[in-house]
């Protein structure tokens, strides 16, 4: 299986969540033996998970779901003033096989 | 370009007090231009992917497992239908829903479309519930396009 046009959870991560300004935590998921990252609202409530759990934060997200995140994301109140079009075009899709 | 694959439903039943302390969720499955199959619950948009439709539901279904358990956890629970997905996706539910008819067994019964043809899923993936004390989450009924029909 190849992701073609994807981002690691690195990226995501330290490219824009972090430069935006928007709050996310990671958890041990409950339900796998693995990781999961959350979007948090700004008094730190978790507001929405962020792709599959993950085992290695190098792994990678599809665009797709990527576009679909930031569909939702520019519906709340507390990141809906974010350019999320000029962020989407601006991410350096990478393939991963 | 989404090609829809099927559709499905479960079931959560809580017992704590809630709004809705039983209700179904609707899955829509779907393979997209990037070859990835993503399955998504329409109650709550809740997105997953897998490199097989039976991995989306799993994950899926592990994510609902998340999803409830954060949001009881931080007294969030009863604003988790807040965030329906786009009507688009509950138009593409029914409409395929409406090709196929069920009886009182809950099995396919008749094809309405003479185009495409359903089949009841039987993978054991799709079998998969959680019951963690509070919320039982179960998965009841999936039909899947049969792209071999």
């Amino acid at each position: 299986m190849c992701y073609i046009n994807s981002v690691s959870y690195d990226y995501l991560i330290n490219e824009i969540f972090t430069k935006y300004k928007i709050n996310y935590c990671i958890e041990k998921a409950r339900f796998a033996d693995a990781s999961k990252l959350y979007v948090c609202s700004s008094d730190k409530l978790k507001i929405r998970p962020v792709a599959n759990s993950f085992n290695d934060i190098h792994s990678p997200i599809p665009q797709i779901y990527i576009k679909d995140l930031f569909n939702k994301l520019s519906n709340y109140q507390d990141y809906k003033h974010l350019p999320f079009n000029d962020i989407f075009n601006k991410i350096n899709w990478t393939a991963y096989k | 370009m989404s090609k829809y694959l099927g559709i499905g439903y479960g079931s959560m039943n809580f017992d704590i007090k809630l709004k809705n302390p039983a209700f179904d969720f609707h899955i829509i499955f779907s393979k997209e231009a990037d070859g990835l199959n993503y399955a998504r619950c329409l109650e709550f948009d809740l997105l997953t992917y897998g490199k097989s439709l039976e991995e989306s539901c799993a994950n899926l279904l592990k994510e609902l497992a998340e999803f409830i358990f954060i949001n009881i956890e931080q007294n969030t629970i009863n604003n988790i239908f807040d965030f329906t997905a786009d009507k688009s996706y509950w138009s593409e539910y029914n409409s395929i829903k409406q090709k196929i008819t069920i009886d009182t067994l809950n099995k396919v019964k008749t094809y309405k479309d003479n185009i495409e043809h359903f089949v009841i899923v039987k993978d054991p993936a799709m079998k998969i519930a959680f019951d963690f004390g509070t919320v039982k989450i179960a998965m009841k009924e999936t039909w899947l396009i049969d792209t071999a029909a």
